[in-house]
């Protein structure tokens, strides 16, 4: 294990053997059960000024080491960022958002990634750096599949750049787990939208843990535009829903149910 | 004072746990904490085919592995290759022509110089062995295509017959007759300690067994059967436990004897701790029972008829099994007074992890089937859930469904009148129904239990039911005492410490209660069915009455009064006609030491005799019932199937409340495992036979964050046996809670539950189909 103090001894440290250990709240888990497949652990714990979160004007970066919890205390955050804050609060537990990052869930590429969720919808731009210099890379082209990313060897996610969006817009997120909390999601919706007498003017729908990767819902975000806000738009949403994830069966649910509570989440947020 | 006008000193008082700050603050020693010199670690190597025939062996590679010391497999057995206290059918460790009949059968026992490599070493243990279509389902089972063991997969059958029986004539009477079919699932115990055991060649040249268990002298039978060496020659000694739930009734056994067999082999200490994976996997856990209902009523709502059949899958071996459904058989037509009962309880084997013990013992899936009938039938006839429960409840003068003849008081009637009390339930019911009118998406939902419970072993377990305790009264005035009984998390030490006080006076910090030992303490049973306060507690009460005696005479001598002056006070010892004259404990522990008193006593207290005819499943099959009703109100929401418990009266009859935060914590605990059984708490299984819920991970139990908030109510009916009347909570506290919240949810969104776990994928099919 090594601890690079700044950014250019983190950079000679990464090489194809290495792996970055961020908060450890995924990386503890995984080498428990299979083992981590790499013989050097490169450790940003002493890494300096990389946990920040800085307003940029027209948008924040929030940097490598941010925790979730210092993302829910930022003042710029809960003002501009509501769906920030309501994802990150059904992340886990107080003691996994003291550690998690939210670069830490971009980069373990979970369909379940609640983070990751929220900066679908928010259309975020990922700041990827390596001795050759650095990349900016938008979240869903970042993300290939389930623990599969862009990232070359050699590069890890400097920041997370999150565009500031209306101040008018409305959030709304809803996550399915077998409990409460300490839960990993099942099927989950967010969405931000904006409504001018009571019809879309624009909306943004992302589901979580219904397709390898988390989606935004491109077809359904098309077809609301311009529809009124009410239940009979909430039940051709609803159907489209179903229609639109692909999920798979595994130990925490069957993919029918998810695809009807995909399709019911959208119900949810109507009511 | 307490309510019933009995003045004592320590019964009823709420103190802390004795061993509670050493939990607290991390100082307790578990077995991972015991280190012995030289030590090896095992690992078990297991079949991993889930149906087969085993040809051979071959542990050439997993003996060359790195850090072993040595491979053992049935040649290195002495005594008799069987494990299993009630059914024996259990290898240690299978021999070629051996049937396979789990995944988690044990082929190899692998000795090294760290966990890790043992565990790296089992997993090269080759076997060769002719597979077999492997039975994981009960009807299939009980199809009897494919056979197990011997020549039927059936290897239990009981019967409760009463009145009536003839499933032709006995509901003839009936205004009403209902039908019901239910599925309880698996329950994994979930104690936060995995099993663990220490095996050693100790001073006096035989072996002592540490370990976290519930049963040190199951232990010790076992261990001295498969080395086949004397009772004598093996001494059990409980390390703290970290919670057992039952899943540390047999199953240290299975864990103790490979350790022991290694010490044996080896003469070295042996330690065997599982990982959470490993004891997923190969341990007991609650038998999934399926049971078909047919219960007949008259149009007021009393019950002329119930028939039940129930199959229950006992897994590879039959370990426990055959008790556990002799308890779903007396507890399968509920907690009340009928006159025509016909109950059939199977147990099947099936090619998965042999079942076992679990806080209830095979009774809370049976009441989830009774209760759920029993809401159903008051639904129809439009009778107040509570009041159908009232009007059919048990009371001094009525006969169980076995027969048994209650001759004493009861508190079952006074767990419904108080719950109805304290829930307001006329007003909570029309608050529910004004939320649901009020919320489209998000329904409330009130479900009713209502449970008898036989504490200790009963009928067909007296040989096993008596306990013992040895106490001493040091000269410094502190008390020692032993039981046979094993704290487990669940309070029983504070409980035997708060009974001595009661007796002697002296005040609980003054008292110790040591590990359980059985070099010490005679065969005191197993630390099950509720039985440790009634049984280990009278022992204490019967060796603390003899010593009292002995200090009341030392007493008697100093103060210069008659003996039968003395009266015991807060820590001393007064004459009743003149209470100046007063000595405390200490001085009388003193001067009972200078006189050569020799302060110490055995106590032992065994069951009052039980009359049980088995062919017919008729008489008294407990010694005594504890009685519980529970009121719950759930939140379900409609578009996820997410359930919320929100709150739960619970009322239990408990004979006495002796260790009250105890009783409290019982409760509480109890009833929030009972909630993760009916809807967090889900065992999957591929195949081929093999676990795939093996860690809390995927296996989700319920957190914190699901405490539903509490209105707990004691109703005290004293039991004329108990000490000072107490009977047990252990496991009645589980007990109503999978039936009255899948009443709930059944309430909430207007359809029946006829299966728990209720998972979301089953609850939202249920709500979605029209
Ligand atoms: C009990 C528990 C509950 C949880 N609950 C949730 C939940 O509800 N929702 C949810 O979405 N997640 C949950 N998680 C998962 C986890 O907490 C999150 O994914 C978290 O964001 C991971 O962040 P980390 O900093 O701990 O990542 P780490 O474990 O340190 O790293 C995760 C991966 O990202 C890589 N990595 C980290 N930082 C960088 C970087 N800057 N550049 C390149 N690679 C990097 C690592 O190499 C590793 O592959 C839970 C985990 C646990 C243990």
């Amino acid at each position: 294990m090594v601890f690079p103090r700044d950014e250019e001894e983190l950079l000679e440290q990464l090489d194809e053997n290495s792996i970055i250990l961020n908060g450890g709240t995924d990386i503890m888990v995984r080498n428990r059960v299979k083992g981590l497949n790499a013989s050097k652990i490169v450790s940003l714990d002493k890494l300096q000024d990389m946990d920040k979160i800085i307003d940029e004007g027209d948008a924040i970066r929030i940097l490598a080491k941010t925790t979730y919890s210092q993302i829910l205390s930022n003042k710029t955050v809960q003002q501009l960022f509501p769906i920030l804050q309501m994802t990150i609060r059904e992340i886990g537990s107080t003691q996994i958002r003291n550690r998690g990052t939210l670069t830490g869930n971009i980069v373990n590429a979970s369909p379940a990634g609640d983070g990751v969720l929220a900066l679908y919808l928010l259309d975020a731009l990922l700041v990827i750096r390596s001795k050759e210099g650095e990349r900016t890379v938008r979240i869903d082209n970042f993300i290939k599949g389930p623990g599969n990313t862009a990232l070359e060897v050699g590069e890890y996610v400097h920041s997370v750049i999150i565009p500031k969006c209306s101040k008018h817009a409305a959030h709304y997120f809803k996550k399915v787990g077998q409990r409460k909390a300490m839960a990993i999601s099942i099927a989950s919706m967010g969405a931000i939208y904006t409504l001018k007498k009571d019809m879309f003017l624009n909306l943004k729908m992302a589901f979580g843990s219904v397709a390898p990767t988390v989606i935004r819902a491109d077809e359904i975000e098309a077809m609301a535009l311009g529809m009124e806000f009410n239940e009979t738009t909430a039940t051709i949403l609803s159907q489209k829903a179903k229609q639109t994830v692909k999920p798979i069966s595994d130990v925490r649910a069957s993919s029918e149910y998810r695809k009807e509570v995909a399709g019911n989440l959208v119900l949810g947020m109507f009511e | 004072m307490n309510k019933n006008g009995i003045n004592f000193k320590a019964v009823g008082k709420r103190v802390n746990r004795l061993e509670g700050k050493e939990k607290v603050c991390g100082t307790s020693k578990y077995i991972k904490d015991l280190e012995f010199e030289d030590m090896v670690y095992v690992a078990i190597a297991t079949a991993n085919v889930a149906h087969g025939i085993l040809k051979s062996i071959n542990v050439e590679e997993a003996k060359a592995s790195k850090g072993v010391v040595d491979v053992l497999t049935y040649e290195d057995v002495p005594g008799k290759n069987e494990m299993g206290d009630v059914v024996a059918d259990y290898p240690a460790l299978l021999k070629p022509g051996d049937k396979i009949a789990y995944v988690g059968d044990y082929v190899a026992f692998v000795a090294a110089e760290s966990p890790e490599l043992a565990r790296q070493a089992a997993k090269k243990v080759r076997i060769d062995y002719k597979e077999l279509p492997p039975v994981f389902d009960i009807d299939e089972a009980m199809r009897d295509k494919i056979v197990i063991h011997g020549d039927t997969n059936i290897k239990t059958h009981y019967v409760v017959k009463k009145g009536e029986y003839d499933p032709e004539k006995m509901f003839e009477n009936c205004d009403l007759v209902l039908e019901g079919e239910f599925f309880a699932d698996y329950q994994e115990q979930a104690y936060l300690e995995p099993q663990g055991v220490i095996a050693i060649i100790d001073l006096n040249n035989t072996f002592t067994v540490y370990g976290s268990m519930q049963c040190p002298y199951y232990v010790q039978n076992g261990v001295a059967e498969v080395l086949g060496i004397p009772y004598s020659d093996v001494r059990v000694i409980q390390t703290e436990t970290g919670g057992a739930f039952g899943g540390k009734e047999d199953v240290p056994t299975y864990f103790a004897v490979p350790a022991a067999l290694v010490a044996n082999k080896l003469k070295r200490p042996a330690k065997l701790c599982l990982d959470r994976e490993e004891d997923l996997q190969l341990t007991s856990k609650r038998h999934p029972i399926k049971s078909r209902y047919k219960v007949g009523v008259t149009d007021y709502g009393r019950i002329r008829a119930l028939r039940c059949e129930a199959i229950g899958d006992m897994g590879g071996h039959g370990t426990l099994s055959p008790i556990v459904l002799w308890r779903s058989v007396v507890h399968a037509a509920g907690a009340y007074d009928i006159k025509n009962v016909s109950v059939d309880v199977y147990g099947v084997y099936t090619n998965k992890v042999p079942c076992g013990a679990y806080r209830g013992f095979g009774s809370p899936q049976v009441f989830f089937g009774v209760e759920s009938m029993m809401d159903q039938i008051a639904q129809e006839l439009k009778i107040d859930r509570l009041h159908i429960r009232q009007i059919n409840a048990l009371e001094k003068g009525k006969t169980t469904p076995t027969g048994h003849l209650l001759n004493e008081d009861i508190g079952a009637k006074e767990t419904i009148t108080k719950i109805r009390e304290r829930s307001d339930w006329e007003q909570l019911q029309k608050e529910v129904d004004d939320f649901n009118k009020n919320h489209k998406y998000v329904k409330r939902g009130l479900g009713v239990s209502h449970i008898h419970y036989g504490v200790a072993l009963g009928a067909m377990g007296q040989r096993l039911d008596a306990s013992g305790a040895f106490v001493q009264v040091f000269k410094d005035g502190t008390i020692g005492i032993q039981i046979g009984g094993t704290e487990m998390g669940q309070g029983a030490k504070t409980t035997m410490a708060l009974i001595a006080s009661e007796i002697l006076g002296q005040d609980i910090s003054k008292i110790r209660v040591y590990q359980p030992d059985t070099a010490f303490v005679p065969d005191s049973g197993p630390t099950v069915a509720s039985r440790t306060t009634l049984f280990s507690g009278n022992a204490v009460k019967l060796a603390c009455e003899q010593l009292l005696i002995k200090m009341k005479t030392v007493a008697a001598g100093h103060l210069n009064v008659p003996k039968e002056n003395i009266v015991v006070g807060e820590k001393c010892f007064y004459d009743h006609d003149n209470p100046d004259a007063c000595i405390s404990f200490h001085e009388v522990a003193q001067m009972s030491d200078t006189e050569n008193e020799g302060l110490s006593a055995t106590g032992w207290f065994k069951t009052p005799k039980l009359h049980w005819d088995v062919e017919k499943g008729f008489g008294e099959a407990y010694v005594t019932y504890s009685f519980a009703t529970n009121v719950v109100l759930v939140e379900v929401d409609m578009l996820t199937a997410h359930v919320q418990v929100l709150k739960v009266f619970a009322g239990h009859d408990v004979g006495r409340a002796i260790n009250l935060d105890g009783i409290y914590g019982q409760v509480q605990g109890g009833f929030v495992q009972g909630m993760g059984y009916a809807l967090y708490e889900v065992l999957k299984h591929d195949d081929k036979g093999h676990l795939l819920t093996t860690n809390f991970n995927t296996l989700t139990i319920p957190t914190i964050q699901e405490m539903p908030e509490f209105e707990i109510e004691i109703v005290e009916a004293p039991f004329s046996k108990g000490p000072f009347g107490a009977k047990g909570i252990g496991e009645p506290s589980l007990i109503p809670a999978p039936a009255a919240i899948a009443n709930a949810v059944s309430h909430a969104i207007g359809k029946r539950i006829t299966q728990i776990p209720i998972t979301k994928d089953y609850l939202l099919k249920v709500i979605s189909e029209s």
